[in-house]
């Protein structure tokens, strides 16, 4: 909880959905109040169903009007069509809602003018109510302290990421793919046409939400500039914040006017203008995701770039690696001689690379002082470790599972854990950041690694894991990269 | 004269440009580093005004009915002494009247011509989202061919000034390649920062460019500026 004007939309007493669906099946984006039982929202307040057309859905009564749900309710999640959105409205004022999500479409997004117009009226009608509204046109909220959620199958726990986003699939893509990483949000807003409540209403929140510590957006457009940036400002003085823009337009009529607007479209100033403000711009939505991942970590930690590799996986396997590094601008230092000595004594075995990248794992017994070893070498300000748990011994053809695996072979969910742990303890015991890196198909089964439940148990340790050497390499450099252009503003880590 | 002044004067003439001479003008009085100009309207007061100034010394038409100067040969370069001036100020005429027979002609500006250096662009543009916005960037091919710039919103502190200069993917040329001394990124910064308070307090201003700006080892000056009104 905090003292920001905002702070009561993601606390409602109760919920009413008004134009309610019967049938829950009919898809998943749209469920509100099947996601809000799944939720237990209940637990906390009042959760009343509205549709004139049922008096009963599931069981629970179902309310012919807003008006007559019993009070209070706070939030309203309107699935109505956009013709009655008005009479909605009016009867919103006369409940005295604290604030309206629309999932409601068919305004401005049309291109209609007549439906912008009603937009801005109906906007302006609660406005003057002090009634605030999310959309139209979007998924609204998931604020897992508060049971609420857009989608099912959100976690109920909650955590320090905040995420805004203009597009409702986006903003589901992005809570189930980070939270497949092990994150957790504190709260998540999908804000569709951002009538009323947009990018820097909630960017100011977050700058001030005491449960959020990482701030996430995908952003297609911005409507006012200048308080987007004033907010992002804000917000990135204090938080991590990863943006993620949408929509490269080029300001076509502006170029044509001048010499300087020619050379360059608005999305140069937008990327200038995160920069400026102290806030990472993520490309795509895996980069966004594994921004997150290391604003959350000890990825975030990593102030050189000397790299050590640890983990088997084959002589060309290292040296693509060594590539992916290099390419970022990182360094795959050779280690120093004493230590590659001292590696020989644990791998005899020849065939493995005791030197950077080093392709090989040690006998259990020697596993820990070989790491510390490299951990602590010099030039070394990083270790990549791909953690090899134990073989899988598939037989031939077979899909290596759970299901199939032999008796005497631990489960995913163990290798996992066990291996969370050794990079746990090695960042403990050295002070060197350590980002773990997980194989993809065959080979991640072979080396016991599950990729979900490794990604979380790592996670929970406060490790990133990111899906391949590339990526973690990316990740370390736009971390660094940030971390240079911040030099002047507070430090947050 | 002030800002204030020039401004209302071009906006009285119906004129959302301003003349480079007002440029300068009011970019001087905002501490940017300019080559001011004088204006001639006679081959005797071109002469008086280029002894003043000191040789060598550039003429460029000034007319609101010519933009492109160079390209019609209304810019005279490199003049070394009284003579030089006057065959250039025939020439300019000559040259003016032949390409727009019906341009307006206001005069002649003189100014002095300042020696070459490393030449960067300073600019200021209104984007529609953030509106103003200053630009930076190396000048001639690295501008037009590789878009090579960094962009701030306005208002820039000195630290979004110093990122910008080492922003641009060209700034080793600006540490000196070659055996060549490092140029003068402080003055490069100071002309970043004093275009970005120019444009803050001036919010009739729509477009301004400083192209080129040389750069030296010590100084930066701008030898050509434009600038342009809000509609």
């Amino acid at each position: 909880m905090s003292e920001h004007p905002l702070d009561p939309i993601f606390h409602p007493r109760a919920v009413a959905v008004v134009g309610v669906r019967s049938n829950p099946n009919t898809g998943m984006m749209g469920s509100f109040y099947d996601s809000l039982l799944e939720a237990d929202f209940p637990a906390i307040g009042g959760l009343y169903p509205v549709n004139p057309k049922m008096d009963e859905l599931n069981g629970a009564r179902c309310y012919a009007s807003l008006l007559d749900t019993p009070d209070p309710v706070d939030h309203v999640i309107s699935q109505v069509p956009a013709k009655v959105v008005p009479e909605l409205v009016d009867q919103c004022i006369a409940k005295k809602i604290r604030s309206i999500h629309f999932f409601t479409a068919g305004f401005s997004e049309t291109g209609d003018e007549e439906m912008a117009g009603v937009e801005e009226a109906m906007i302006a009608k609660l406005r003057d109510a002090g009634i605030r509204a999310i959309g139209p046109n979007c998924m609204g909220l998931y604020v897992p302290a508060s049971r609420l959620a857009f989608m099912s199958g959100f976690p109920s726990e909650s955590g320090n990421v905040f995420l805004l986003s203009q597009s409702g699939a986006n903003a589901g893509e992005i809570v189930s793919g980070l939270v497949a990483r092990g994150v957790r949000f504190s709260k998540a807003i999908s804000y569709g046409n951002g009538a009323d409540l947009r990018a820097h209403d909630f960017l100011d929140y977050a700058a001030n939400d005491p449960e959020s510590e990482v701030v996430a957006a995908y952003i297609e457009g911005v409507q006012d500039g200048r308080a987007f940036f004033d907010a992002l400002k804000r917000c990135a003085a204090v938080k991590p914040v990863i943006i993620l823009k949408g929509g490269r337009t080029q300001s076509g009529s502006q170029a044509a006017h001048s010499h300087t607007g020619s050379l360059a479209g608005s999305i140069e100033v937008f990327d200038a203008a995160c920069r400026q403000a102290g806030a990472m711009r993520a490309e795509t939505m895996d980069e966004l995701h594994d921004l997150v991942v290391a604003a959350s970590t000890s990825t975030r930690l990593v102030t050189g770039r000397g790299v050590a590799l640890f983990g088997g996986g084959g002589g060309g396997f290292a040296v693509l690696s060594a590539d992916a590094i290099d390419r970022e601008g990182l360094k795959v230092p050779q280690m120093p001689t004493s230590a590659v000595a001292k590696m020989r004594e644990y791998i005899p075995v020849a065939g493995s690379s005791v030197n950077n990248p080093i392709d090989a794992f040690p006998p259990e017994e020697h596993l820990e002082d070989m790491l510390r070893l490299v951990a602590t070498a010099e030039g070394i300000d990083m270790v990549f470790m791909s953690p090899m748990t134990g073989w899988r011994r598939p037989p031939p053809g077979a899909k290596i599972s759970d299901a199939n695996k032999p008796a005497d072979e631990p489960t995913d969910a163990e290798n996992a854990t066990k291996a969370a742990q050794q990079m746990f303890d090695l960042q403990k015991d050295t002070d060197t950041p350590v980002v773990g890196v997980v194989r993809s198909g065959r080979m991640a089964r072979m080396m016991g690694q599950d990729q979900d439940a490794m990604s979380e148990a790592a996670y929970r340790k406060g490790i990133g894991i990111y899906p391949s050497v590339a990526r973690a390499a990316r990740t370390v450099a736009q971390m660094l990269e940030w971390k240079a252009y911040r030099k002047g503003l507070p430090d947050i880590f | 004269m002030n800002i204030e002044s020039i401004v209302a004067q071009a906006r009285a003439e119906g004129r959302s440009l301003l003349s480079e001479i007002e440029a300068k003008e009011v970019l001087h009085e905002a501490g940017v580093a300019v080559e001011r100009a004088v204006l001639a309207t006679t081959i005797e007061a071109a002469r008086t005004h280029a002894e003043q100034i000191g040789y060598p010394v550039v003429l460029k038409i000034v007319s609101p009915d010519i933009s492109h100067k160079s390209d019609i040969g209304g810019v005279k370069v490199g003049l070394e002494d009284a003579d030089a001036v006057t065959a250039a100020f025939d020439e300019i005429m000559r040259n003016a009247k032949a390409a727009v027979p019906d341009a307006n002609i206001t005069g002649i500006a003189v100014q002095h011509m300042a020696p070459q250096g490393t030449e960067i662009i300073v600019g200021m543009t209104t984007d529609p989202q953030f509106g103003p916005v200053v630009m930076f960037g190396l000048g001639g091919i690295m501008v037009e061919v590789m878009k090579d710039v960094s962009f701030r919103i306005v208002p820039v502190s000195e630290r979004d000034a110093a990122q910008m200069i080492d922003e641009i993917k060209g700034k080793a040329i600006l540490d000196g390649v070659r055996g060549q001394p490092p140029l003068d990124k402080a003055a490069i910064a100071k002309a970043i920062l004093a275009v970005s308070e120019f444009v803050e307090h001036n919010p009739d201003i729509q477009e301004l460019d400083l192209n080129p700006m040389m750069v030296y080892a010590e100084g930066a000056i701008a030898v050509d500026a434009r600038i342009a009104l809000s509609g």
